[in-house]
């Protein structure tokens, strides 16, 4: 299945500064999975926020579909 | 109506111009976020703002803190959005607070608001300001800023989001690497000062149990459903 993968923020020095990527990756595939295939390990990342699936908040485990827009978005806590 | 708000018309009756002097606002943190928050809301008419604040200004601050200038230095925040609201709008009531909101001090300070404004710098003391607004069931408008990058939220009492924002992580986030522009809290704190506003008229929040997510590098502006699970 095709997932294109958006980082956000300081996320995107990941994609080397580019926001996006299309990638191909089995079918099944979490959002876990999917970044940890480009290279991304949330759980090392001490930026890391939170992801989406086309707009809409969900868990990290939660299964990517074909065609899936999936963003990944820092952690900001400044004021 | 006073001739002071008559540039609030028609966007706000009359009525509910009115009614904003009813209301009590409490604004955690003065410094980015809730020195413009305050500004706004005193701005528009709402009658009365606690502010709430330990921290007094520094050099460093001075890059975006409205109520910061180089002969403020030293001075109490809190103390020092009284003090701007007495020249800006006299109609307005705003008390100081100069004190860090603490597990101990949290509920007293909060109790009696209409509604609660996070902007706080930290997601410890976050976390402590909504599990006090949930319990005390005031809306809280949390807002939260890093280098271009903002984010608002409004979290109506029985719908806690930060365990989905946060996690369970207490550091802090990306404005340690960042920092914090003074255009991204202007626009961050413009948009918790409209959903407040909206809050407290009745006129609902666009941002209840949503998530804004600002971009000023990309322009880029999105809205997040906030799923009821978490990570």
């Amino acid at each position: 299945m095709v997932v294109t993968i958006l980082l956000k923020g300081s996320l995107a020095k990941f994609f080397n500064g580019e926001k996006e990527k299309t990638v191909d990756l089995p079918d099944g595939c979490s959002c876990e999975e999917a970044l940890l295939a480009c290279g991304i390990d949330w759980k090392q990342e001490k930026n890391f926020g939170f992801v989406a699936i086309n707009s809409k908040r969900v868990m990290i485990c939660d299964i990517l579909r074909d065609g899936d827009e999936l963003k990944a978005y820092p952690k900001i806590s400044g004021g | 109506m006073k001739k002071r708000y008559e540039r609030n018309m028609n966007a706000l009756t009359a009525e509910e111009n009115a009614r904003l002097s009813g209301f009590r606002v409490c604004v955690v943190g003065c410094g980015g976020l809730g020195g413009y928050v305050i500004e706004f809301l005193g701005r528009l008419g709402v009658g009365h703002i606690t502010a709430v604040d330990g921290d007094a200004f520094e050099e460093s601050n001075l890059n975006r803190q409205l109520l910061s200038d180089e002969g403020s230095l030293g001075e109490n925040k809190a103390e020092a959005a009284a003090k701007r609201m007495k020249d800006v709008n006299s109609n307005v009531t705003v008390s100081a607070v100069k004190k860090y909101v603490t597990d101990e001090n949290c509920e007293s300070i909060l109790r009696g608001h209409h509604i609660a404004i996070d902007a706080l710098d930290n997601v410890k003391t976050r976390r402590l300001l909504e599990n006090t607004a949930q319990k005390l069931e005031i809306p809280l408008v949390h807002g939260a800023i890093a280098g271009w990058f903002g984010q608002v939220c409004v979290i109506m009492p029985g719908f806690p989001v930060f365990d989905k924002l946060y996690l369970g992580s207490t550091e802090p986030g990306m404005e340690n690497e960042l920092g914090n522009l003074p255009f991204t809290a202007a626009a961050t704190a413009s948009v918790q000062a409209a959903e407040a506003t909206k809050v407290l008229l009745g006129k609902g929040s666009a941002l209840s149990g949503k998530l804004l997510a600002l971009d000023l590098m990309s322009q880029d502006y999105e809205v997040f459903e906030l799923a009821t699970q978490s990570v």
